[in-house]
């Protein structure tokens, strides 16, 4: 599974400037910080969908960090977590899911 | 306190706010030694001069929010507030830029209780790269005069949580400001204090009273006077020596 941040979440930090993210091999926790996100108004935590084990890790972060503006959902990866219960896949949302989420919450 | 140490209490109550021990809380306080303080991404070697901050007995310390380097001159010179909540505790809701103009509201009513004309930066396109000195930019809803930064803030999130801090500059030590950020050409330019702005330099608990009572009005807040809690002190201790006065973590964050 790939994970990285929505484009809300991108849209809301603002320009990233830096991502400091688990080495592969690492073992991530469902809703548990795996991360951090620096943007110019905040440094937030970043919180990982499912438990799993860390396989990839996104290398053009640390030289690039805008992908993560420019292209949240291609090229702004952060990891591939290979998921230790796949069933916990049926829990998340996809983009569009989360978009028809967040126009609910708006009103 | 020292840097270190001061960057642990933000962090222990900001935990503790998480998970739900600690209350909203609103901090002032004082750097000693004088300390230069880096953004949690910041390259240490890059923009601040160690060297210059070591033969003036100025501390370094890197914090748990994002921005450009900062130096905290002693409370005659600088007040730092920070303050830690969860978006619900203000009544917003959790968007970033609420947040900032939450608190900026409250700061502009306090500043100008002082006798100083502040405006909030209002939200604009970001303009170039990020640069090397906290003051030489001004962010959306920070606090300005006439164009001038006179409050540098940061935030640190998590979910709805949220720590923010920021410098008010009472007066500067220009020299020592030269001394420590050799790659910022002319950082005074861009940045003015209290005492430039009301022609005379207010003291430490002044500026921490006429804050402490604009929050209160302007948001309604009951404030209450208080320590750490024990459970604070603990984390206290432990983030001093794991993280804020470890070696490894000025280098580089983990």
């Amino acid at each position: 599974m790939r994970v990285g941040i929505t484009a809300f979440a991108q849209e809301q930090l603002g320009d990233v400037v830096f991502v400091e993210l688990p080495k592969v091999g690492a073992r991530v926790t469902a809703h548990q910080a795996f991360g951090v996100v620096e943007s110019v108004k905040a440094v937030s935590d970043l919180f990982a969908p499912v438990t799993g084990e860390v396989v990839e890790v996104n290398p053009e972060l640390a030289s690039k960090p805008e992908i993560v503006n420019q292209d949240p959902y291609g090229k702004g990866w952060m990891l591939v977590v290979q998921p230790a219960d796949p069933g916990e896949w049926d829990g998340l949302l996809t983009s569009q899911q989360y978009e028809e989420f967040l126009a609910q919450d708006a009103h | 306190m020292d840097g270190a140490t001061n960057m642990a209490v933000d962090e222990a109550v900001f935990r503790g706010r998480q998970a739900g021990t600690s209350p909203p809380t609103l901090r002032f306080f004082a750097w000693r030694p004088p300390t230069v303080s880096i953004g949690y991404g910041q390259p240490l070697g890059r923009d601040v001069d160690v060297g210059a901050c070591q033969r003036f007995g100025v501390g370094i310390v890197r914090r748990p929010t994002g921005g450009s380097a900062i130096y905290h001159d002693g409370p005659e010179r600088e007040l730092t507030y920070s303050v830690v909540a969860q978006a619900d505790d203000l009544g917003i809701g959790p968007d970033l830029l609420d947040t900032y103009r939450w608190i900026a509201r409250a700061l502009v009513r306090g500043l100008r209780a002082l006798g100083a004309d502040v405006a909030m930066v209002p939200e604009r396109p970001p303009d170039g790269p990020v640069p090397a000195f906290c003051f030489a930019r001004t962010g959306v809803y920070e606090i300005e005069v006439a164009g001038r930064k006179l409050v540098g803030s940061a935030q640190r999130r998590q979910a709805a949580a949220f720590l923010q801090h920021g410098a008010v500059l009472l007066d500067v030590d220009a020299p020592m400001v030269h001394a420590v950020f050799p790659t910022t050409r002319d950082p005074l330019a861009t940045l003015t204090t209290l005492a430039a702005t009301i022609g005379r330099r207010p003291g430490f608990a002044e500026v921490a009273d006429a804050l402490a009572a604009a929050f209160g009005a302007e948001h309604g807040l009951d404030l209450r006077p208080g320590g750490l809690s024990e459970d604070e002190s603990e984390r206290v201790e432990t983030l001093v020596r794991e993280r804020y006065a470890a070696p490894a973590w000025l280098v580089a964050p983990a």
